[in-house]
């Protein structure tokens, strides 16, 4: 242990703790795009009002993964005031303050932080990790605190535009398809969930002829599948009881079936999501409640069985809360 | 008459409300043949609608018989596209976006009849621009 101090510069004074051992959380070494999200995230179920957030074994992070842990660990705190005591290595410490972490993490939390280094672990040992080109700092979008949240929308697809004409110059990418994905998946949480979203980007190195683009977007909505169920429209309602989450997604799926039933919502944001990730071949993953289910196998315009949808949807075998995982190869022009 | 969206109302046609005040920007239609570049455009079904609308009205008010042809530059199924780029719209009716893709084309091809008029909508390669398909309604 090196030091103790607020990631504010101030003085560590130890909060009432009612409860003796703090829950701890450990994030697993490799934080990486979707290994984030499948990855066991809590030691202890039982929450305490103290946590220790254990980071000290990342050494491996990229912006979109680290848009999941994030996720992931302010669905489980919720909405209460908890303490929180990090652990981390310094280049942990530094690399997570440049991507935003602990900023959105204290922001989006009324929390108390405080720091303790503590392991070596050196970040960039890993191949993938060395291969990054561009890991842009986490995005918070906090649409619960705006009424126009298209507004909010607008301007995270303007930035992002900006972002990508910036990057991906020379590359042979129709940049309007990743942006209509993104548009339609902000979409849907400005409008069904209205909860903050956080959203991570990295660009990795695969050849020197391509790239790989990576994103995630979560929200700390119910997700989908809750949303769904609780918005059935009447037809339906005998129903919840027995609906499962291939339920839900073989309705969200479907062009027209939409849970909002205002003119802005036609039920085309999921298809437009899907048909717009197979034009530009970008494999998309979905995960909810504890699955995930591989988008870009499905369609916008089909329908499909019950079975079919189950077999496109795997169990992750935790909790995950909701979010998108996106990637993509694409290629340098070749004159 | 060949219309660049892009180069008009920029990349990002996000909102609605916004490009229908902005139609004004648009070029008087004085041709009967339009053709509507949605090419490296993010697409927003309010704002194509509008576009859709505006476009339609200014042939009618021209009493001339339309032929429009829409491009774009991904490779959407067809049921998508028209769903995307004629539901709600003031030409094709209200409600028209809960109904099925098959009352959707015979409602296009209806109202085309009924103006003597025709619609393409082109999908472009993004990087060579070379036709990958035409879809044609109308006569």
């Amino acid at each position: 242990m090196k030091s103790l101090k607020t990631t504010s510069g101030k003085k560590w004074i130890s909060p009432v703790v009612k409860t003796t051992k703090p829950t701890q959380i450990k994030a697993w070494p490799n934080q990486a795009g979707n290994l984030a999200a499948i990855t066991p995230l809590f030691t202890r179920r039982k929450k305490t009002d103290m946590f220790n957030l254990d980071l000290s074994k990342i050494n491996n992070i990229t912006s979109s993964g680290l848009a999941i842990l994030l996720i992931r660990l302010l669905k489980y705190l919720d909405d209460q005031d908890y303490s929180y005591r990090i652990i981390h290595s310094e280049k942990t410490a530094s690399a997570l303050t440049d991507l935003g972490f602990y900023r959105i993490l204290e922001k989006a939390k009324a929390v108390h932080l405080a720091e303790l280094f503590e392991g070596s672990t050196e970040l960039g040992k890993q191949k993938n990790l060395s291969n990054l080109l561009y890991s842009s700092p986490l995005k918070y979008l906090e649409f619960s605190k705006e009424i126009d949240r298209r507004k909010i929308v607008r301007s995270f697809i303007k930035d992002f535009n900006n972002i990508l004409s910036e990057k991906l110059n020379g590359y042979n990418f129709p940049k309007n398809g990743l942006l209509t994905v993104l548009n339609e998946i902000a979409k849907n949480s400005a409008d069904h969930s209205g909860a903050d979203s956080v959203f991570g980007f990295d660009i990795q190195k695969i050849t020197q002829k391509s790239i790989k683009l990576t994103f995630s977007w979560g929200d700390l909505g119910p997700g989908i599948h809750e949303h769904f169920k609780k918005n059935l429209p009447p037809e339906h309602t005998q129903r919840v009881p027995y609906f499962d989450l291939t339920q839900t997604y073989r309705l969200a799926l479907l062009m027209g079936n939409s849970s909002k039933s205002v003119k802005a919502n036609r039920g085309l944001g999921l298809p437009t999501i899907i048909e717009s990730s197979k034009c530009i071949n970008l494999s998309l993953e979905v995960y909810d409640a504890n699955s995930m289910g591989q988008l870009n196998e499905f369609s916008g315009i089909q329908k499909f069985s019950h079975a079919i949808v189950r077999k496109r949807f795997h169990d992750v075998g935790h909790e995950i809360g909701f979010f998108y995982y996106g990637e993509v190869i694409i290629f340098k022009n070749e004159n | 008459m060949k219309i660049k969206i892009k180069e008009i109302f920029g990349e990002e046609l996000l909102d609605g409300e916004l490009i229908r005040r902005q139609l004004q920007n648009l070029p008087q239609i004085i041709n009967k043949k339009i053709i509507i570049d949605y090419s490296e455009c993010v697409m927003e079904y309010d704002a194509t609608g509008v576009i859709t609308d505006y476009i339609f009205d200014r042939f009618s008010v021209a009493k001339s018989t339309p032929e429009l042809i829409i491009i774009y530059d991904l490779d959407y199924p067809e049921e998508y596209l028209l769903s995307f780029l004629f539901s709600e719209t003031k030409f094709l009716g209200e409600d028209t976006a809960h109904i099925s893709n098959e009352k959707r084309k015979e409602l296009l091809n209806k109202k085309l009849g009924e103006c003597n008029g025709k619609v393409i909508i082109r999908i472009q390669d993004s990087s060579t621009k070379n036709v990958i398909r035409d879809y044609i309604y109308g006569i």
